[in-house]
This record gives C-alpha cells, sequence and structure tokens, in this order.
C-alpha cells in the first residue's frame, strides 16, 4: 500500500564546469562506421506501451542503439504509463515507469486514493544476437524492485523474416502468466517480498506458472510499423475485484508512425475492449545536432611574432608581460577563456587558464596554446598551460611551439600534437604566488532569472511544477576563495500543495521536503564562504562555510587524493550541519548531526565510473551508497545510485532504501554551440530519511578529474579545433 | 539531427525537468532562442558577406546546405592555405585539395590527401580523413582511392577532368578535379557524410 505522501523532488541544477569523460585509450585505435545510429527497422527494436523494446504490451528480444534514451508516455483504458529507458550497454537496458490507474477505489472503497500510482524498476539483458537462422533471445525481469504489483519475469526471442516482418514468441512468470499457462517448471510461485516494498524478490524469480505470448511486426512504410499480438498478462487486480477494465480478448492490434527518427506515436486496440495512444521520444547520445560543434573556426598559428624590440632580458619588463596577458585575455575572451595567471621566462610560457564557455576541454587547450602561438615572442619555444577549477591547478600540460606550427595542418594532427603533449602534476606552491598586477581578483559575477522546479510521483500532486525568479551572485575574494549566494522566489505554480509533516521515525532530515517548499519563499538556496587549495601535487581540499543547501547549514569540509595519471580517486568529507529553518532564511532548528565519508571513485573504462562512499549520513545512519554512472564524452551521463545503511527498511519506510537514478545532458549536446550549462536531473522513487547526503555544492572529484590524462585524454580529436 | 528532431528533445527535456538559471532565458528558452537562430541561418544560406577585401578569394558552394559563398585566404603556410567566410567559417585546402572545415559543425578534422602531381589518370593512393563523431569520440576513414578520367567529362568547365574513386568502409566517394598547369582550378569534393560535396571555384 502506498504512503499517502510521496513526494521526489526533481531539481535542476546548473553545474557551472563540464565534467564528463570517458576512459578510453586513443591507441585502441579508429571507431569504424557502424557508429551511425541504425535507423527504424534496422535490427533495433521498436518500443512497447511499457517504454522498454517489444511489442505492443509484450516485450521482444530485440534493442535500443547503446546509450539510447528514451521517454514514453502511454494510455488506455484506466491505466497511464511513463517511462524512461536507458540502453546501458549494448546488450543491458533498464526502465523507470510510473504507473497510474484511475479509479482505484471506485468500487472496492478501501483505500482513500481515487488513482493509484506504481513505479517500477525493469531489466532486460540480450542473451543471444540474432544470426542468419538463429533469433535474438532476451531475458527480463519486470517490476524487479518494489511492491512487486505487476512483477514478471520472461525470456523471449525475436527472429527477423526478411527486412519487413518480425516474429516474436516468449514465454513469462508472474504477471505474464495470467493466461495460457502450461505448467510450472520451477515449482509454484514464491512471493515476492511485500511489507515496504523496494527490495529485490530474488526468491520468486521465474517460480510459479509460465505462459506463452508472441506477436508479429510489420513495417508497411518506412514510417509506418502495424502491430499484432497475443498477450498473457490477464491484469488480474483491474479486472477483478475493482472492476476498472475489461479483458475481452487476448489480442492487442496497433499502428505506429515514426516522425523523424526521435519521436514515435502509436494507436491501438487493447484487449477487446480499449483504445490506446502512445507516444515515445528517443534521444540518442551519440546523435546530437551536430557532430563536434559549429563554434566559430579558431584563430591560425600563422608565423611567429618577431623577438625584435622584446630583447634580452625581456622577460623581466613588467610592461612586455603586461601587454602579453592583454593579448592574450583579448585572443582568448572569444573563447570565453579566462587567464588567471601568466608567468614568462627566457624561453618558456605558462598561463593558467579557466574555461568559462567551452564544454571540450581539449579545445580548451589548443585554443589556449593557439592564442600563445600567436602572441608570444618569437624566441619563446615552450609553452606550459594549467588549467584551473575554483583557483586550483588541475594539471600542468606542456607543448613545443614548433611542434604547434609543424602539426597545424598535418593529417592524424590529434594524435600526434597528443604524442608530443606531457601532462604532469603541478601542486600549489609551484604554481604561485602571483604579481597582484596579473591577478585580475576581486571579481564579482551575478545572473538574474527564471526558474522551474519540478515534483513527480506525489499521489495528491503527481506533475507539480514551479516558477519563480532566481538571483545568483558570486564575489571572488581571490583564487579559491569565494562567497556565492543563491535566493530564490516563487512566482507560481502548484508545487508547495498541503504541508505533509514527515511520519519518519528517523529524525526527519528530508521527509520534511512539503515544509520547505510551502514556507521557504522567499529562500535563501545557499549562501557560503567556500575556500579551495592544492596542498600537494595530487591533493585538493576545500572548506565550505555557511548555508550551504536548502535543509541544512554549518561547515563542510573535504580533501581528495587524485593523481593525474590515474583513473581513480580518494577522498574524505566531513560536515557539522544544522538543520535550517523551514523558511529557508537564515534560522536554524535544533537538530544538528555529525556526518562524514571516505570516498573511492573509479573510471572503469568504456565510460563506465563507480562510486563508493562509506560513511555517516544525515540521520545518523551509517552504511554505504555506491554509485554507478555511464558518461559520453560529448557530456552526456546517465546513472544509478542504491544506500544501504543500518536504518532497518521499516524503520526507514516506503522503499525500504534510498536508491535513484540521475542523468546529465549537456546544452551544447542539443544547441550545437559550446557552453557548459547542463541539464541536471536526479530521481528518487521515494525521499525519506536514511542514507541521505549532505547537498553541498562543489565537491571536489567532478571539477578535479576533468583535466587530467584520462579525462582530457578521451576529448583530444577536439584540440585542434 | 534535424530541427524536428532537436524541437522534439527540447519537449522532452521541458517535459522531464524545468529551465535552469544561469542563462536569463532558462535552458529550454536558449534551446530554442539557439536553435532558432541556426534555423534562421540555415535558411537564409548565403548572407550578404561582410566585407572581407581583395586578395585571393574562391567560390565556394555546399549543395546540401544551399550554400555559395566567397571565401578569402585568411593564411598561407606553405602549400596550405586557410579560406574564411568572415562569419566563422574556415576551410583550408593543401595545393587546392581539401585537409579540414571548421565552423560547419561535422566538420573535417584533418587529412592526409594527395597532391596535384598524384591526381593523375592511372594513379593509386591512399587517403585518410578524421572526423569527430556524435559522441565526440575520434572517428578515422581510410579510402584506397583510384584516379580515371570521366566516362561524360563536364566540356563547359575550363581544364582537363579526373574523377578520384575512392572506396573505404562506409562506401564508395568520387571526387572531381579540373586540372591545368599542374594546379587544380576547380574542384568538387566530399567533406563528410553529412554534407556530401563542396566545391570549390576559382574567383
Amino acid at each position: 500500500m502506498l504512503n499517502s505522501w510521496i513526494a521526489a523532488m526533481t531539481a535542476l541544477k546548473s553545474v557551472s564546469r563540464s565534467s564528463s569523460a570517458r576512459f578510453r585509450r586513443l591507441g585502441l585505435g579508429a571507431i569504424l562506421g557502424a557508429v551511425a545510429g541504425a535507423a527504424w527497422g534496422q535490427d533495433i527494436g521498436t518500443l512497447n506501451l511499457s517504454g522498454s523494446t517489444g511489442l505492443i504490451d509484450m516485450p521482444s528480444a530485440e534493442s535500443q542503439p547503446d546509450g539510447m534514451f528514451s521517454v514514453s508516455s502511454a494510455h488506455f483504458g484506466p491505466f497511464s504509463r511513463n517511462t524512461m529507458s536507458f540502453q546501458v550497454a549494448p546488450r543491458l537496458s533498464a526502465s523507470f515507469r510510473y504507473v497510474a490507474v484511475r479509479g482505484w477505489n471506485r468500487v472496492l472503497m478501501d483505500s482513500p486514493l481515487a488513482t493509484n500510482y506504481y513505479r517500477n524498476f525493469d531489466v532486460n539483458y540480450r542473451i543471444l544476437d540474432e544470426g542468419r537462422y538463429l533469433p535474438s533471445v532476451s531475458v527480463g525481469l519486470r517490476d524487479f524492485i518494489g511492491t512487486a504489483g505487476e512483477s514478471a519475469e520472461y525470456i523471449v526471442a525475436t527472429k527477423n523474416l526478411g527486412p519487413r516482418l518480425k516474429v516474436t514468441a516468449g514465454l513469462g512468470w508472474g504477471r505474464l502468466a495470467g493466461q495460457g499457462a502450461i505448467g510450472q517448471p520451477f515449482g509454484p510461485r514464491r512471493r515476492a517480498t511485500g511489507g515496504q516494498g523496494g527490495t529485490i524478490g530474488f526468491g520468486s524469480w521465474f517460480t510459479g506458472d509460465v505462459a506463452p505470448f508472441g506477436g508479429v511486426e510489420y513495417k508497411l512504410s518506412d514510417k509506418i510499423t502495424l502491430k499484432a499480438e497475443y498477450s498473457s498478462d490477464v491484469y488480474p487486480v483491474e479486472t477483478g475485484a475493482r472492476q476498472l477494465f475489461e479483458r475481452r480478448s487476448p489480442y492487442n492490434f496497433g499502428v505506429e508512425y515514426a516522425l523523424g527518427d526521435t519521436t514515435r506515436l502509436g494507436l491501438y486496440s487493447l484487449y477487446g475492449s480499449s483504445i490506446g495512444i502512445s507516444a515515445h521520444f528517443l534521444l540518442n547520445p551519440s546523435r546530437p545536432r551536430v557532430n563536434g560543434t559549429m563554434d566559430p573556426a579558431p584563430v591560425p598559428i600563422g608565423p611567429r611574432p618577431s623577438a625584435l624590440g622584446w630583447g634580452e632580458g625581456w622577460e623581466g619588463n613588467g610592461a612586455n608581460k603586461a601587454q602579453l596577458l592583454k593579448d592574450l585575455r583579448q585572443q582568448l575572451a572569444a573563447d570565453g577563456i579566462s587567464v588567471n595567471g601568466l608567468r614568462v621566462t627566457a624561453s618558456s610560457v605558462e598561463v593558467h587558464v579557466q574555461s568559462g564557455g567551452l564544454d571540450n576541454r581539449a579545445q580548451v587547450i589548443g585554443r589556449t596554446a593557439r592564442a600563445l602561438a600567436v602572441h608570444a615572442p618569437g624566441n619563446i619555444e615552450s609553452f606550459v598551460i594549467v588549467p584551473q577549477s575554483n583557483g586550483m591547478p588541475l594539471s600542468r600540460i606542456s607543448i613545443r611551439r614548433s611542434d604547434l606550427e609543424r602539426l597545424e595542418h598535418a593529417p592524424a594532427n590529434d594524435l600526434a600534437i597528443l604524442a608530443e603533449t606531457e601532462i604532469a602534476a603541478i601542486s600549489g606552491a609551484q604554481a604561485g604566488p602571483w604579481d597582484r598586477a596579473i591577478l585580475d581578483y576581486p571579481r564579482f559575477t551575478w545572473t538574474f532569472a527564471p526558474y522551474g522546479k519540478i515534483s513527480l510521483f506525489d499521489p495528491r500532486n503527481p506533475v507539480a511544477i514551479d516558477v519563480g525568479l532566481r538571483l545568483n551572485a558570486k564575489y571572488e575574494f581571490g583564487p579559491g576563495l569565494a562567497v556565492s549566494a543563491q535566493l530564490s522566489k516563487r512566482l507560481g505554480g502548484n508545487l508547495a500543495g498541503v504541508l505533509r509533516p514527515s511520519d519518519s521515525v528517523l529524525p526527519p532530515v528530508r521527509s520534511n521536503g512539503t515544509s520547505y517548499n510551502a514556507l521557504g519563499d522567499p529562500s535563501l538556496d545557499h549562501l557560503t564562504l567556500s575556500w579551495y587549495a592544492k596542498p600537494a601535487e595530487n591533493l585538493y581540499s576545500r572548506v565550505t562555510v555557511g548555508y550551504l543547501e536548502s535543509m541544512f547549514g554549518g561547515v563542510s569540509g573535504e580533501v581528495l587524493w587524485k593523481r593525474v595519471d590515474k583513473p581513480y580517486a580518494l577522498g574524505v568529507e566531513l560536515n557539522y550541519v544544522r538543520q535550517r529553518d523551514f523558511n529557508q532564511l537564515l534560522g536554524f532548528q535544533n537538530y544538528s548531526v555529525l556526518t562524514g565519508h571516505v570516498s573511492g571513485y573509479l573510471a572503469l573504462g568504456n565510460g563506465y565510473h563507480a562510486q563508493l562512499d562509506l560513511g555517516r549520513y544525515l540521520a545518523g545512519d551509517y552504511g554505504a551508497t555506491f554509485s554507478l554512472d555511464r558518461e559520453f564524452e560529448n557530456g552526456w551521463r546517465v546513472g544509478a545510485f542504491a544506500t544501504l545503511t543500518n536504518v532497518k527498511f521499516s524503520d526507514f519506510g516506503e522503499g525500504s532504501f534510498d536508491k535513484g537514478i540521475r542523468f546529465e545532458i549537456p546544452l551544447s549536446w542539443a544547441t550545437g554551440r559550446s557552453g557548459q550549462q547542463k541539464m541536471t536531473t536526479m530521481f528518487r522513487p521515494v525521499q525519506r530519511d536514511g542514507g541521505a547526503r549532505l547537498d553541498v555544492q562543489g565537491r571536489l572529484y567532478e571539477q578535479v578529474r576533468g583535466y587530467h590524462e584520462q579525462s582530457l585524454e578521451k576529448q583530444w580529436t577536439r584540440f585542434w579545433r | 539531427m534535424t530541427v524536428k528532431a532537436s524541437l522534439a528533445a527540447v519537449l522532452i527535456l521541458a517535459l522531464i525537468a524545468g529551465c535552469s538559471s544561469k542563462n536569463t532565458a532558462g535552458f529550454g528558452g536558449t534551446v530554442l532562442g539557439t536553435m532558432a537562430k541556426g534555423v534562421i541561418e540555415a535558411r537564409r544560406g548565403a548572407q550578404p558577406a561582410p566585407d572581407l577585401g581583395a586578395g585571393p578569394a574562391i567560390q565556394v558552394k555546399i549543395a546540401s546546405l544551399g550554400w555559395d559563398t566567397r571565401m578569402v585566404a585568411l593564411d598561407r603556410d606553405g602549400d596550405v592555405t586557410i579560406w574564411h567566410d568572415g562569419q566563422g567559417r574556415q576551410i583550408a585546402t593543401r595545393n587546392g585539395v581539401l585537409i579540414w572545415t571548421r565552423g560547419l559543425g561535422f566538420d573535417l578534422m584533418s587529412a592526409k590527401v594527395p597532391s596535384p602531381r598524384d591526381i593523375r589518370p592511372g594513379n593509386q593512393y591512399q587517403r585518410v580523413s578524421v572526423y569527430v563523431d556524435g559522441a565526440d569520440r575520434r572517428l578515422e576513414r581510410r579510402y584506397d582511392c583510384t584516379v580515371e578520367i570521366p566516362a561524360e567529362p563536364d566540356a563547359s568547365i575550363r581544364g582537363q577532368q579526373v574523377q578520384e574513386v575512392c572506396i573505404g568502409p562506409s562506401g564508395r566517394i568520387r571526387n572531381d578535379y579540373w586540372l591545368g598547369g599542374g594546379r587544380i582550378l576547380r574542384s568538387k569534393q566530399w567533406i563528410s557524410a553529412h554534407f556530401g560535396h563542396l566545391e570549390i571555384l576559382p574567383q
């Protein structure tokens, strides 16, 4: 039974730095042309009403292209299904679905809910690829975490007979064995967990009745597809006691229309009793608006400026340095790169830069190198580029000027210049100190803009949206030291609906979200003083003090150890925080807590990143969080996380333990122009108090790793861009 | 990805999340604004060119975009010339053979190309082109090329017409060159799968 107040906040945050990259050795060689996305019907499956690859209500054995992200919405009878699916790997896909069933308590008046909501997770794994004679075969689990109302398991095969016809046949257990059962190969159905739901019912998989299902799919034209299937799902609850739905026949028929290659619409006749409609939106991270970017072309390197007039000992002349700094700043301003430091010797120039616009980090290095080649006096042979984040020098990249000149127009010059480039570590001490004259601090930046906030899954308010105005300001005293504030004022919306005080047995560290929403207007989202430093070559540190996030304020400290040439890192974070007043202004409540984590980070290769955090959470519970993310070089990122702590599932409440999925889509993917803005969204089926972490801004790992070897080399093809 | 596809993407993004706050228009607004600009730019095709001055110039046409632009030499480095249109787009040619483009999106990043001396009927050589794919990964295409005299040469164009037929893993590409005096006078060259051919005409 669903708890009456469930709220998952999806909050939109802008991240001020690009962060994505995948570990992949360039030496592995080029990718062949097969990377180009497949058109419909070429061994790629279509989506079903459940938003996963399949026929109409039944699954099929095919998959979506690797990395495909889809959002689907399907409606028939009393049902609405909204699903997000992701092809995690070429063979593995996962779906998160939100199902609404209307009229829930109309006949059986046992629930206060007029509409019942389910959240389902599915996974599907393709165990056999289609061959000349063999079909493709997949195994899948539907609704395998949760209250298990719709749990089903299946094994299914799909064969393409010619370019137009697909035939699918499978065997289903659980909900997919409602009709036409042919036996119980693994014994009777063991009930999955009830209780609070949210746990994985291993013991019940593939038990109980098994029944066949199947169907065909016929591609009438490039745009139109016909489908017909025999469904083994009898919808026991909805057709039974609740009398919501009539299932007159097990046969479903449908026609689907492809609107471009990103949208599909469908119309169906379902179970002899309903008309159904569906809409699917597909985003393929590998199909952006443009490959690369449409950014304006870079400055050509051209002949060297002469060394005349600079003379011996020119580097000691302040006026010369000031001129060089001015020229570099002007050149790089067009690319949104700011020059934070400059050091010259007789034969080398070192610049410290921070990128405010370009999200491709190799392009940042390349543009900086070009600017140096154009403006540095002719006798300078060696360039050192130090990318920074929040004043922390991240790495030391050395390039010879003659290599830049020689390779500017050479074939395969991306690999060639990489072979000549050195990426080394740098400590904070090596980076400074700086002439006051060079640093252009203090700096003040601000933005004032509208914002939108969405909350989903609250059954009383399933889609709640707020809009308002937001003021963001940042005052930087010097490298690494800044005051930052964000103030929001709600203008309208239905998100701050009914106040629902927490019923949690744990300290209500997150479950009073509705109170914060209702009473926090205007809200001081954060007001912090942050200090970033680089104590040693491989050590980064952060201290943040103030109102750290909307619900907590205090002190947060973090230290990260990461080597420039390694794909792993280790961090420690310690926070002492107090819960803020519901009005999200300057006051605090009584609850305070010491939290902290030890975190291990590992880039697994092929774009997969794992993170393990062990420590103490906001409610005082101890445990661990495991996250797995998949990143693409262009900035797309999709991931999932789960936290298990010493809080009993019954104490945690509905959902049993904290889990969620998150994704990031870079703005540059949609627009074709570079930019660091991203859309970051996190979905939690249930927001409770166990396993809750402080949401402090500017944690170290994401900003630090971007200019380290693995991350930087993966983007290197755009160095000359 | 077409404009329609981008609009669908924005719809999804708008549906499942809100707007961000860093830009005055918010994420959704920024995307729509940039795309609208892009659509207008694409539809306009050859805009009235900014004054690029005198100097060596070429006329560049990209049929798939409906482009017809004058480009002027921006820089010369040995046998390589960089041409620009004053609006952030550049192409570079080595002795008249295209070696890279910038600012077009789906750019050719770098290439190993023949010299005009190599482009003689009967010659065979290899070409290599490097691109960035949709996921920002490196994409390299290798072709085995043969130079032929075309069956039906276009007599209206000055110069000896030869055709380069290149076969690679992704298919067959034909490039046309009109030669004269040991130089390439005019050409029709492949940029990328997205754009197809680019024509370079003398001015």
